[in-house]
């Protein structure tokens, strides 16, 4: 892979053992170009795929029909259908069930690329801002038009809430406004600073364990080993506090205030 | 920081858009429908065998009652013929002691009877008996000879 040697670069470079930048840099594989548009296969591609691809072979070939007692994996899958399926009914409602495919997608797609970078030498794909923010946005755009199909111009009426002082209305349309257009942007920002503040953490600690040796290594090590451990727990939590949020967000678009 | 490079965007806008639409278009069309179809089959046949369950067991209730009710009427029933058999056996008991006792009354007003007859025979047999000795005994010791209708009336007298 290139990234082995770009690492031994940085090795013969030598002022930190490695980049803990170094893992986020995407590297082309096979360029690729459609009509002028760069589309090169990137190691974020191949996370993407493979992801794609664990999650269809899951849900599709771990679901065996005549299973009354289901197996390891098949209940997994339904445990996790189950999951996003009580968050959309909690959270939207019987309206959202049009929509919990989509949110079911979002769900195992973030949640599996979170979990994929996890695995030593892979690549975080939603480290991110330029994937995340696609994700945040494709979303906000989705929610705004279903708010505008369901409740046509009226939908404006979200950004003056009802039961408030008229003199306060200025200022608190404003804040709505705000609030409503910073949403993609908060929803993006906290998956990714979460990934690569966490990825950065590792890479910066096995920087700790190479300089320190044999001798110093252990404690950056175990402090690592933990580390593992809580960023594996916020993988899958970003991916529910991301679904979770396309859910309340659906829900406003819905139902309003 | 890579993150801030923007000619690899395209591409990884790309791939995302490329790979978001494939996973919806599979999730949405064969995988979630086919784990809805199973969860809600098992969920079927739950609540069926649940409910199977349940009125087996009202009919094993059921049972269970029938067999406690004929358990009762076989007690008494068999109390009863307990009941009818003592007394059967009491009063055979009571004729039997019955007949005894009147044959031993019977048995015992005839010896009775017999002994009183014997009785008043041995009382005229050792009176006649006195008589005869006294005679001898007076004619023995007087010289003149004493008449034995005088001995019989005093025998009358003394009696």
């Amino acid at each position: 892979m290139a990234s082995a040697d770009n690492l031994d670069d940085h090795h013969s470079a030598g002022s930190f053992p490695a980049d803990p930048m170094h893992q986020f840099e995407i590297s082309r594989y096979f360029e690729l170009n459609l009509g002028g548009l760069d589309i090169s296969f990137t190691n974020s591609a191949l996370f993407m795929v493979i992801s794609v691809i664990l999650i269809s072979f899951f849900s599709i070939f771990f679901v065996r029909k005549q299973a009354l007692v289901p197996s390891r994996m098949q209940s997994l899958v339904e445990l996790s259908y189950e999951f996003v399926s009580n968050m959309v009914r909690q959270n939207v409602g019987q309206e959202g069930k049009k929509y919990f495919p989509f949110i079911f997608t979002i769900f195992m797609f973030v949640l599996f690329l979170n979990m994929l970078g996890m695995m030593p030498y892979s690549f975080t794909v939603t480290s991110h801002i330029a994937v995340t923010f696609a994700l945040a946005f494709l979303i906000f755009l989705l929610v705004t038009i279903v708010g505008f199909v369901k409740h046509g111009f009226g939908f404006f009426g979200y950004f003056a809430p009802k039961g408030v002082p008229v003199f306060m209305l200025p200022l608190l349309v404003v804040i709505e406004v705000i609030s409503y257009f910073t949403r993609p942007i908060s929803l993006s920002v906290r998956l990714f600073a979460n990934m690569m503040a966490g990825h950065t953490m590792l890479k910066v600690f096995s920087g700790f364990v190479l300089s320190l040796g044999f001798v110093g290594g252990w404690l950056p090590l175990g402090v690592m080993v933990a580390f593992t451990g809580l960023e594996i727990l916020i993988a899958f939590l970003q991916a529910y506090v991301f679904t979770i949020l396309t859910c309340i967000y659906l829900n406003d678009s819905l139902h309003m205030h | 920081m890579p993150q801030l490079d923007f000619t690899t965007f395209i591409p990884q806008l790309f791939w995302l858009f490329l790979c978001l639409s494939f996973l919806y278009i599979v999730l949405s069309k064969i995988a979630l429908p086919r784990i809805s179809d199973v969860i809600e089959e098992r969920n079927d046949t739950i609540t069926d065998d649940l409910d199977e369950a349940k009125a087996l067991s009202l009919e094993a209730e059921k049972v269970v009652d029938e067999l406690k009710s004929k358990l009762e009427d076989a007690r008494s029933s068999s109390q009863k013929k307990l009941m009818d058999e003592r007394q059967k056996s009491l009063d055979i008991v009571s004729s039997e002691r019955k007949k005894f006792e009147k044959n031993i009354s019977k048995e015992i007003s005839l010896s009775e009877e017999k002994i009183n007859k014997g009785k008043v025979e041995a009382l005229k047999e050792a009176s006649e008996l006195a008589i005869d000795i006294a005679e001898e005994i007076i004619n023995n010791l007087y010289v003149k000879k004493v008449d034995k209708k005088d001995l019989n009336k005093f025998s009358k007298d003394l009696n």
